[in-house]
């Protein structure tokens, strides 16, 4: 099913993977893209419902590609879960910038404390299997295979 | 179209196609037909070699009409030095990267290895032991022998806390000593070693390759089973196929036998993840051509190449010791539950095997001895008789090769051929295989009680949360003995038992 972002032009669908979960997804930018990922990852780790307390986090990175830039951002998310219990609740700000080849990326994002009894899928990784993120006419699309 | 062809791409689920052909066409990948249970993808544009899997007919036309695993047998044979053919056995399906069930083994020298043949958990594996008890003896006892189980040996996403946290020194030594550190430490018997694949110590292991991250990610999850698809069962032996390899694997029918399925958790994952990012960033300067980025790889002669192999070798001893502290916890449990002694539990290990690895072995390679790096992803070595690789107790006879089902029907022991070494670089199937998406399995059980069916067949469940038993349900999966008669029919693994599933513990 289609799940659209309201407040911003972005979407996600979720695509039949015999082994692990698949999403393709649509945004107006390439943050828009990040958001809208990071929803898609929440929809599989978490029931929307299991999030209470709120507190600031900032996460820096740069990478050689803007793909290995959304898997470690993903995979960092997926890190403060498993390890640290801390599931992303909202995403305040995110600055995405190509400077000398490379892409950084500034996110601030609330994020909350969660029991883990509460995390309904455990992501192993996100990996780099048919991501290729595209830009056509102002338009970005990725496809993110999580594996689980 | 072709009319020696047929298009399958329309073919409907549950469709029956009775004629027998030579060639497929699926979604434009031609298939050709080499022997009754072997299929051949020619090697087309920059596949170095062409592509072999060992299956039905009747199983292409059922599990691999999307043709992505097919896609990815193709793009597993772009790898630079893959020797002979990119090999899937009959449990394919669709993974990332590799498909699961798919075998590469690349040149030493001139080749390359890839995280991605390997996968996030590094040496996710199987172990089998036999215990003296038999299923009259148990039967009564079995919900309380689960409760015990799922109390003891901790499951579920992020599961910890099994045995004491580990320190810094105790965590380095896991990582270079394998299933050697738990014996040190009093959680198994020095036989417990001898009969693990590479007596559960990859040599070329060094902690200093593994990030602070991973360890941070591994310290508490030693002897914890995980999620998804990793399990503990009890199973009784339902039925025997060879009798002289059975006893030599000390399995007699109606025993009460245990399988353990779980791998290097939290630790294997981030090793994966360090090293596929490490190797991507270097990989413009090899200028390698590749289908999928998830095929990352660098020169196994390469400072990335080298670090990742000591890595993933530390996630494979980590895995190795995981499996034994469980089996350790399952051996107590079983004492508990029965107030019984060791002598009269006869807990001891048949074979622990890996299905996600990398490694060096020697092979023939037209005609010549030839050391390659054999990338198994879901697929289990299966050496033959005589092999020095395996224990002297079980040279007579070849390696046992431990075949996972469903939760709900059977499991199967085999044993190593040397076909296995003359054609898939002595590999064979790791299980059942999926047949089905998680979110199909999710919808199949809606309205069922799963826990009660099993119940009804004999088979008592717990497990953290129903979701799993929901996805992880035994019509998510391919009929394990299909996948099993293909290895046998085609003489890569020999049938040995069949096993019964009757406890079930899971994430």
């Amino acid at each position: 099913m289609l799940k659209k972002n309201l407040l911003m032009s972005s979407s996600y669908s979720f695509v039949d993977h015999t082994a692990d979960i698949a999403v393709d997804i649509k945004a107006d930018s390439l943050e828009e893209l990040f958001i809208a990922s990071v929803q898609a990852f929440k929809e599989v780790v978490v029931e929307p419902d299991s999030l209470t307390s709120k507190e600031k986090y900032i996460i820096k990175l740069d990478s050689h590609s803007p793909e290995s830039l959304l898997v470690n951002f993903l995979n960092e998310l997926n890190y403060r879960l498993t390890y640290k219990n801390k599931i992303v609740n909202n995403i305040i700000n995110m600055k995405i910038a190509q400077t000398d080849g490379n892409w950084n990326l500034v996110c601030t994002l609330e994020e909350s404390d969660i029991d883990e009894d509460k995390i309904k899928t455990e992501i192993k990784s996100v990996t780099y299997h048919q991501m290729e993120i595209k830009e056509d006419k102002g338009k970005y699309s990725t496809r993110i295979v999580f594996d689980i | 179209m072709n009319p020696e062809i047929p298009d399958l791409r329309f073919a409907q689920s549950g469709m029956t196609i009775k004629m027998k052909v030579n060639k497929m066409l699926i979604n434009g990948i031609e298939l050709k037909k080499i022997r009754e249970n072997l299929w051949e993808i020619p090697a087309t544009g920059e596949m170095r070699v062409p592509g072999r899997i060992y299956i039905s007919q009747k199983m292409i036309e059922k599990n691999l009409q999307d043709g992505e695993a097919l896609k990815q047998v193709m793009n597993v044979a772009y790898l630079p030095g893959i020797q002979k053919y990119s090999l899937a056995m009959p449990d394919i399906h669709w993974g990332y990267g590799f498909p699961i069930g798919g075998i590469a083994a690349t040149d030493i020298d001139e080749g390359v290895i890839s995280p991605g043949g390997v996968g996030y958990d590094i040496n996710c594996g199987v172990r089998l032991a036999i215990t003296s008890l038999d299923h009259n003896l148990v039967k009564n006892k079995i919900d309380k022998l689960v409760s015990n189980l799922f109390k003891n040996i901790p499951a579920g996403v992020g599961s910890h806390g099994a045995i004491k946290k580990l320190s810094q020194s105790d965590i380095k030594n896991v990582l270079e000593k394998g299933s050697a550190w738990a014996v040190e430490n009093g959680l198994g018997d020095n036989s417990d070693i001898e009969f693990t694949e590479e007596s559960g110590t990859l040599k070329n292991a060094n902690a200093g390759s593994v990030s602070e991250r991973a360890i941070e990610r591994g310290i508490n999850q030693a002897g914890t089973l995980g999620s998804g698809n990793h399990f503990l069962e009890v199973d009784i032996v339902e039925e025997i196929f060879d009798e002289k390899t059975a006893s030599v694997f000390g399995l007699f029918k109606d025993q009460i036998v245990v399988l353990i399925h779980t791998g290097s958790r939290g630790l294997g994952y981030q090793i994966c993840d360090d090293y596929l990012g490490r190797i991507m960033k270097a990989s413009k300067s090899y200028n390698f051509s590749l289908p999928d980025k998830q095929l990352a790889c660098a020169p196994i002669n390469s400072h990335e190449g080298e670090d990742y192999f000591a890595a993933m070798q530390s996630a494979a001893n980590f895995a190795w010791n995981n499996r034994q502290v469980i089996m350790h916890l399952a051996r107590k449990s079983f004492k508990d539950t029965f107030n019984i002694t060791d002598s009269e539990l006869g807990f001891k290990l048949v074979y622990d095997v890996c299905h996600n690895i990398a490694k060096i072995e020697e092979h023939k390679i037209n005609g010549k001895t030839k050391k390659v790096c054999v990338h198994r992803k879901g697929a289990t070595r299966a050496f033959p008789p005589g092999s020095k690789m395996i224990p002297a107790k079980y040279r007579e006879v070849g390696q046992p090769v431990l075949i996972p089902g469903d939760m709900g029907r059977y499991s199967y022991v085999g044993v190593g051929t040397e076909k296995a070494m003359e054609e898939t670089f002595g590999s064979s199937c790791h299980g059942a295989g999926r047949s089905m998406s998680r979110k199909k399995a999710m919808k199949e059980a809606r309205g069922r009680n799963l826990i009660n069916e099993l119940k009804k067949e004999g088979i008592t469940i717990q497990a953290k949360g129903y979701k799993t038993i929901a996805e992880e349900m035994p019509m998510a999966y391919k009929d394990v003995s299909e996948v099993v008669n293909v290895m046998h029919d085609e003489g890569i693994t020999k049938k040995v038992a069949k096993l019964k599933p009757i406890g079930v513990i899971k994430g």
